[in-house]
């Protein structure tokens, strides 16, 4: 029955396996195109996994349940700490931090969830906000995290004597997380939780009075989604932790949260496959910015500034003009070829 | 503390004051089961915060209120929804980027049993249940004939399939107890006559019906009991015939004999 599920479910999501391989493809394609060293692009292609992983987490409470958090880096750094620190200092195996540290992420999110999820908007948003900047600035402070020193030797996965030490296996192991990952948050989606958030996120035609009275408990569905959504944020800052193999606080900077909704908004706010599209989307202009910037301009920190108003203007071009995000525009496509089809008809009719 | 049966729902000198003034002012009244009881009254009377009251959505400044017996005065808007109790909403308050289907299949929310864990890998009790909710919610909106529009989103529906849809949402809750707040307002006679007939149908089938209405037509045709407020105040209840020929009600709210005397059978 359990085997059977799991095998129709995952049959249910072909288009996932599908969109898995392209991703795979479209990695080798672009090495031998771009010419660039496959070393640089592979770890290109890993970040972008990693932060599908956490986008989509962010995605689901954020877009599709219409909750306003910037707590996803303070879970981020959670995850790749705990990661960091229990196998550095204790020597356990990172598989079995990367557990540990969603575990403790889900239940950090689930304390703050009881306290400040009944807190609409942006009360919420700057609650969550403060929660991040002061986790980002005691990870500077602490000597448990290094301090701004960080930690460093930080080993990858490994199954028996088998070591990921290879990007592309350690690729190909992010990839096949986030698959899984992906296939729970399509089910959680198209399940009765799936409903009861899309019912009452008051940024989407829903009303909470109305999903309340119809026996919808608002506080534990929305603290369900925050704690998964920080699992999804630890189990991305551990694979980011045993991948780089070094921690220092930037990474975990409150700016993530902005980046990552950058990438959710990009994608597609209300899809699941939103997050997915808007990291590799991002990461690909990110690149591409850097590459495409005249020499010597780069190292005056011109670049920077430059990525940051080109990302702005994006964002909101995006939300004027594809609210949707890109996810969007195959079916804004074919209603306009539909709508061009029917002006054509009653031109040839009349 | 208890009720006996015959006091179904129970509203002991409740009170509502909003900044001062007195929405609900020392209300009390007994509901029966089985029955139709509407609420009527001018514009601001109290009546949508009687609904409010009753269903948890507001808390309330004085009074107890009991349902079967129990009090439910401290309760929240789902734990009274999971006692039996459903409404609907004057502005509706549908889901709108839900389809009609999905609507209805989230008011079988609390009969669903399957766990986290069969949810999130789709194995389990979660199938058998899924397609239990798409049957039962296709069952109750063919009741409401809307079971060829279950793919179409609400807001592509005309008002009065709308209104019914609000209907159809709060009975997949299988309730004992069902609040309509204003069901009819803005539908024409003919359609108001097809309300009426499905309100007595559901309560044919058990459901007892409080119902807040403006349209006379309506009240007069279903109600058993009818229950009219002012200011905050009850001034009057009784059988619609009592209600018709009740002088403080005519001056209220009905509006002189002439109108009056339109109701008469």
């Amino acid at each position: 029955m359990t085997f059977a599920g799991i095998s129709r479910s995952l049959l249910n999501y072909r288009k996932l396996i599908y969109i898995l391989l392209g991703l795979v493809f479209v990695l080798f394609g672009l090495l031998d195109a771009w010419g660039l060293s496959s070393k640089y692009l592979l770890s290109t292609m890993i970040f972008i996994a990693i932060n599908a992983i956490v986008a989509l987490g962010l995605g689901l409470l954020g877009g599709v349940a219409g909750q306003i958090s910037f707590g996803t880096s303070a879970f981020y750094a959670i995850g790749a700490y705990t990661s960091g620190i229990l196998s550095t200092q204790y020597n356990l195996s990172p598989w079995l931090t990367m557990a540990f540290s969603a575990f403790l992420a889900g239940v950090v999110a689930y304390i703050i969830g009881r306290q400040v999820l009944h807190l609409h908007g942006f009360v919420l948003g700057v609650i969550t906000l403060a929660f991040s900047w002061i986790l980002w600035r005691l990870t500077g402070q602490l000597t448990i995290t290094g301090g701004y020193d960080g930690i460093s030797h930080i080993p990858r996965f490994a199954i028996g004597s088998f070591v990921f030490t290879d990007d592309i296996h350690y690729y190909f192991l992010v990839l096949g997380i986030l698959a899984i990952l992906q296939i729970i948050a399509l089910n959680l989606e198209k399940s009765r939780i799936g409903r009861d958030f899309r019912a009452m996120n008051i940024y989407h035609g829903g009303s909470e009075v109305a999903a309340m009275t119809l026996g919808i408990r608002l506080g534990s569905t929305k603290n369900l989604l925050f704690v998964l959504c920080a699992v999804y944020a630890a189990i991305g800052g551990s694979l980011y932790a045993h991948y780089v193999s070094y921690l220092s606080p930037e990474p975990f900077n409150i700016h993530y949260n902005f980046i990552l909704y950058l990438m959710v908004v990009l994608g597609g706010i209300r899809s699941v496959w939103g997050p997915m599209i808007g990291a590799s989307v991002y990461w690909g202009l990110k690149e591409g910015i850097t590459y495409g910037m005249p020499e010597g301009v780069a190292t005056a920190g011109i670049s920077a500034a430059t990525e940051i108003i080109i990302f702005a203007v994006l964002f909101i071009g995006i939300i004027t003009f594809l609210p949707q995000g890109l996810v969007s525009v195959p079916s804004l496509l074919k209603e306009r070829h539909r709508r061009k089809t029917a002006l054509r008809h009653e031109r040839a009719l009349g | 503390m208890t009720g006996t049966g015959d006091l179904y729902l129970e509203l002991r000198d409740v009170s509502k004051v909003f900044g001062g003034v007195f929405a609900v002012n020392n209300l009390n009244s007994n509901f029966s089961k089985g029955s139709v009881t509407s609420i009527i009254g001018p514009n601001g009377a109290g009546k949508t915060t009687v609904l409010n009251l009753i269903t948890g959505v507001l808390p309330f400044d004085k009074g107890e209120i009991f349902f079967k017996g129990r009090e439910i005065s401290k309760l929240g808007p789902s734990q009274i929804c999971s006692l039996g109790v459903a409404r609907t909403f004057q502005d509706l308050q549908l889901f709108n980027f839900l389809s009609v289907l999905e609507n209805v299949t989230v008011g079988y929310h609390r009969w669903y049993r399957s766990n986290l864990a069969e949810i999130l890998l789709h194995i389990g009790r979660f199938m058998k249940e899924e397609k239990e909710a798409i049957d039962q919610a296709m069952e109750i909106l063919s009741l409401f004939h809307l079971e060829r529009k279950a793919f179409e989103l609400p807001s592509s529906l005309p008002l009065r399939d709308r209104k019914l849809l609000g209907m159809a949402r709060a009975l997949a809750t299988k309730p004992e107890l069902l609040l309509l707040d204003e069901p009819v307002g803005g539908l024409s006679t003919e359609e108001v006559k097809e309300v009426a007939e499905t309100i007595l149908k559901i309560r044919d089938q058990g459901v007892t019906v409080l119902l807040i209405e403006h349209r006379m037509e309506l009240v007069m045709d279903t109600s058993d009991w009818i229950i009219v407020l002012n200011f905050g105040e009850k001034i009057a209840e009784g059988t619609p015939y009592e209600i018709q020929r009740n002088e403080q009600v005519i001056n209220a709210y009905l509006g002189g004999e002439a109108e009056a005397a339109e109701y008469d059978n």
